[in-house]
């Protein structure tokens, strides 16, 4: 009896530490002065969520032009996953986003696509990645720091409707499909301007295309 | 007469937990057995009487437990969240629990290393690391399989993906390897009675064991 009291003393002294040493540590200022991990904040978006509060979200003119509202060559219609994408490995299963393939991609950085000129390319990847190499002409945009990336895209492209070609580094990774989601339910942007890049890093580092290192004009490293 | 009985003990009067075994002993050397010192004991209690095993799996579990945890804390706070979830063993909502989570985890590992390491609470902490290794090694299994499942890899053991440890890419085989002998360590170290090069030993005598 007296060996089970001291084992459950023992573990909630270790609990205790634990705790107690990893919120302190989360308290510290990390970006914008808010803690490291907002307690209370969903990163994580699914499509059945409506939790973006209305002052949150862009205004766009019901008139304006919107590029993307409609399939191209290179793309596959939302909701039919990877279909549409040959060679390259199925990641997301089912989602409700555009995807584009690689070749598309590579048409819209060397300028060769129609849509090249009111296209913007996202990176959903973290700083570090980002910096490691990126699709040239690509803005990063990451989920944690949603609030700050967002402002230049919104700059750029979501303010005149211009379309989004959201990637991260392919495989098994979400971050493009949360970024994707994100940008719709937090922050307004037309689903139909988005186009999910599924192949990501993964398919476009490959056969020599090319690619951007190192930090962005204006960003610290 | 009382001289005689105190210099044969074992003659005398059997260790107890061998009543049987001495009365059916013929000779007079195998009735002193019990006499030495690993009289009774298991293999294990002989070995683990050494301080070896102890000593060895403290060494193991805390050295990696601050690995894993150092991993944890020196990268973005939001990537460890994505592997938390991409477990799904928890819910999504509500979001308290994934963040909770990974606010608390490095720190916990980090505790369960600094007691084990010191000799501090370690079955307390041994418990707790062999609980945390118990909930997310099936999870790694899972998440392997599913991936070689989907065709990404040719043979089981090419599987190879970022477990969120906080160490980058491992071979799904060798982590699970690992995790495997960490769960055998902490067991080590929750079973073992010796307190070799414990803290706690020094500090507070002999351990309630």
């Amino acid at each position: 009896m007296k060996s089970r009291i001291l084992l459950t003393l023992e573990v909630a002294v270790v609990l205790a530490i634990g705790v107690g040493a990893g919120l302190a540590y989360n308290t510290r200022e990390g970006q914008h002065g808010k803690p490291h991990v907002d307690l209370h904040q969903q990163y994580f978006y699914r499509p059945a969520q409506q939790h973006a509060p209305p002052s949150a979200r862009v205004q766009t003119d019901p008139g304006e032009s919107v590029p993307g509202g409609h399939t191209r060559a290179g793309e596959t219609p939302r909701g039919e996953g990877t279909d549409g994408l040959q060679g390259e490995r199925q990641q997301h299963a089912k989602h409700e986003f555009s995807t584009i393939e690689t070749a598309r991609v590579e048409a819209i950085v060397d300028g060769s696509d129609p849509a090249s000129s009111n296209t913007l390319i996202v990176d959903a990847r973290d700083a570090e990645h980002f910096e490691e190499g990126r699709i040239p002409g690509a803005v990063r945009c990451y989920f944690s720091t949603l609030e700050e990336d967002f402002q230049s895209i919104k700059e750029l492209a979501v303010d005149a409707g211009y379309q989004l070609v959201i990637y991260c580094n392919g495989g098994e990774c979400e971050d493009s499909l949360n970024l994707c989601r994100a940008l719709v339910l937090e922050r307004g942007v037309p689903k139909e301007n988005i186009l999910l890049y599924e192949g990501g890093w993964e398919a476009w580092n490959q056969e020599g295309r090319p690619t951007e290192t190192g930090p962005k004009d204006g960003e610290e490293s | 007469m009382t001289t005689t009985a105190s210099a044969k003990p074992a003659v005398a009067a059997p260790a107890a937990g061998a009543p049987a075994l001495i009365a059916g002993r013929q000779s007079g050397q195998d009735a002193q057995a019990p006499s030495t010192p690993c009289a009774g004991r298991t293999l294990w209690q002989r070995f683990d009487a050494t301080g070896f095993p102890l000593v060895a799996s403290r060494l193991a579990v805390a050295g990696m437990f601050t690995w894993l945890a150092i991993g944890k804390l020196t990268q973005d706070p939001h990537t460890f969240a994505k592997f938390v979830k991409m477990y799904g063993l928890l819910p999504q909502d509500p979001p308290e629990l994934i963040n909770a989570v990974t606010i608390v985890m490095p720190w916990l590992e980090l505790s369960c290393a600094v007691c084990i390491l010191l000799g501090v609470c370690l079955r307390g902490a041994s418990l707790v690391s062999f609980l945390l290794l118990a909930v997310f090694t099936p999870a790694i299994y899972m998440h392997g399989v599913d991936l070689f499942n989907q065709g990404q890899f040719q043979r089981l053991w090419d599987v190879e993906f970022d477990c969120g440890c906080g160490v980058g890419k491992q071979w799904w085989v060798g982590k699970m390897a690992g995790n495997l002998g960490l769960m055998l360590a902490s067991w080590i170290l929750f079973k073992s009675r010796s307190r070799a090069v414990c803290l706690s030993a020094k500090l507070f005598g002999k351990p309630i064991a």
